[in-house]
């Protein structure tokens, strides 16, 4: 329960730095989650923030470096698991 | 063989997750309305967190915004400062090169007198100085009076052998032609009284606060800066009142240059203005008369074409 809490506390902390325009801080926090959880959240929530901010309407940025990230991020999580 | 099945699962996963997502990205850009509505009610958390943060009054928000805020400030503050500092180095400059061009022109610095104020306004009447140095030290009637290097504020009226008085030229009564370094347009300084002067200006003219007024007459002639604009559509013109950058309780020394301005009314000047014309015309009259009378005798004189080759 507190593991869910905590992630959803990142996440609304890197809602509110993108919304804030605090990218550098947003970028921390996401590295910090990517750590800690599974960083597709992350694109559900880059998403939810283009959304808001009318970007599917020309080239929704935040959605796609998400989606890059999480596919990095994931093979990266994954040859470090072989390697143990 | 068991591992390699559980990367190829987690590879497959990994794929499909993202095939899911990409999916959702271009069903997103082909339904932008319907996107916009659904991420409107999903980000309502976020919203409402933000909200929170750039509105509330609460002591959290409100310390992260002061500080938000502040760092700003630092930062304009210190671009501020590097371009303060850039125009330093420019003034500087400037002020070598000017040093330089006077010494080419052979103009050498004036003298001047230091002499501390005894009596000010408020123990004399306004827009006068009392200062400490009189004939015995050099000082003579008209002479300019400076605050600093640059500042003109005055000139002395009064001379007596141990001090002298200073007329400040917020006087009211006393006006001066003034160049206004911003527009860049000559106006006429206007004493006003209580230590304040002002220059008027026609409409249009685009009079800011911070704008140099000089004297162009004397050198260093550097009067203050406007500080306040009364403007008023509805009027012709417009005013920008000049104070004193040193408050007059505030002065304590100031230097007199023995360059004296000779003082005078609208009416000696006009008075001058007349006579030198009127001395003009009668010279002219008197040249166009000769002349005249050349003419005629000329004339008469080329009745005959003797006279007239001679008159040639």
């Amino acid at each position: 329960m507190m593991k869910f809490l905590y992630s959803i506390f990142l996440l609304i902390v890197i809602g509110v730095a993108m919304m804030q325009n605090m990218i550098f801080l947003a970028g921390i926090v996401a590295v910090i989650f990517t750590l800690k959880f599974s960083s597709a959240a992350l694109v559900v929530l880059a998403i939810g923030i283009d959304t808001y901010f009318g970007a599917f309407g020309t080239m929704p940025y935040f959605s796609v470096i998400a989606l890059c990230w999480y596919v990095c991020s994931e093979l990266i999580r994954l040859r470090i698991r072989i390697m143990d | 063989m068991r591992g390699h099945s559980s990367r190829n699962q987690r590879v497959n996963n990994i794929t499909l997750t993202t095939i899911f997502f990409a999916v959702i990205i271009v069903t997103g850009m082909l339904l932008p309305r319907i996107f916009s509505l659904v991420g409107t009610v999903i980000m309502t958390p976020v919203h409402m967190v933000n909200g929170w943060y750039e509105t509330s009054e609460q002591a959290i928000p409100v310390l992260l915004r002061d500080k938000s805020e502040l760092q700003d400030r630092i930062n304009i503050l210190e671009n501020e400062l590097l371009i303060a500092k850039g125009e330093d180095l420019t003034f500087r400059r400037l002020k070598d090169e000017n040093t330089r061009l006077r010494a080419l022109l052979s103009e050498t610095d004036t003298q001047r007198t230091v002499a501390k104020v005894i009596a000010r306004p408020g123990d004399i009447p306004y827009d006068l100085l009392q200062i400490d140095q009189g004939s015995n030290a050099g000082i003579k009637e008209n002479a300019l009076v400076y605050v600093g290097q640059d500042q003109l504020i005055g000139t002395v009226f009064q001379v007596s052998r141990n001090y002298s008085f200073v007329q400040l030229f917020t006087t009211p009564g006393v006006e001066m032609t003034g160049f206004i370094s911003g527009p860049e347009v000559v106006a006429t300084i206007e004493g006003v009284g209580g230590g304040v002067a002002r220059v008027r200006v026609p409409q249009g003219i685009p009079l800011t606060i911070g704008d140099l007024v000089y004297v162009p007459s004397v050198q260093p002639g550097l009067f203050g800066r406007i500080g306040f604009v009364a403007n008023r559509p509805s009027q012709p013109e417009q005013f920008g009142y000049i104070t004193l950058e040193t408050p007059l309780q505030s002065l304590y020394e100031v230097g007199v240059s023995d360059i004296t301005v000779p003082q005078a009314t609208v009416e000696s000047i006009n008075f001058g203005k007349q006579s030198i014309i009127a001395e003009r015309l009668l010279i002219e009259e008197a040249h166009t008369v000769s002349f005249e009378e050349l003419l005629s005798d000329s004339a008469s004189a080329s009745t005959t074409p003797e006279a007239s080759e001679e008159s040639i």
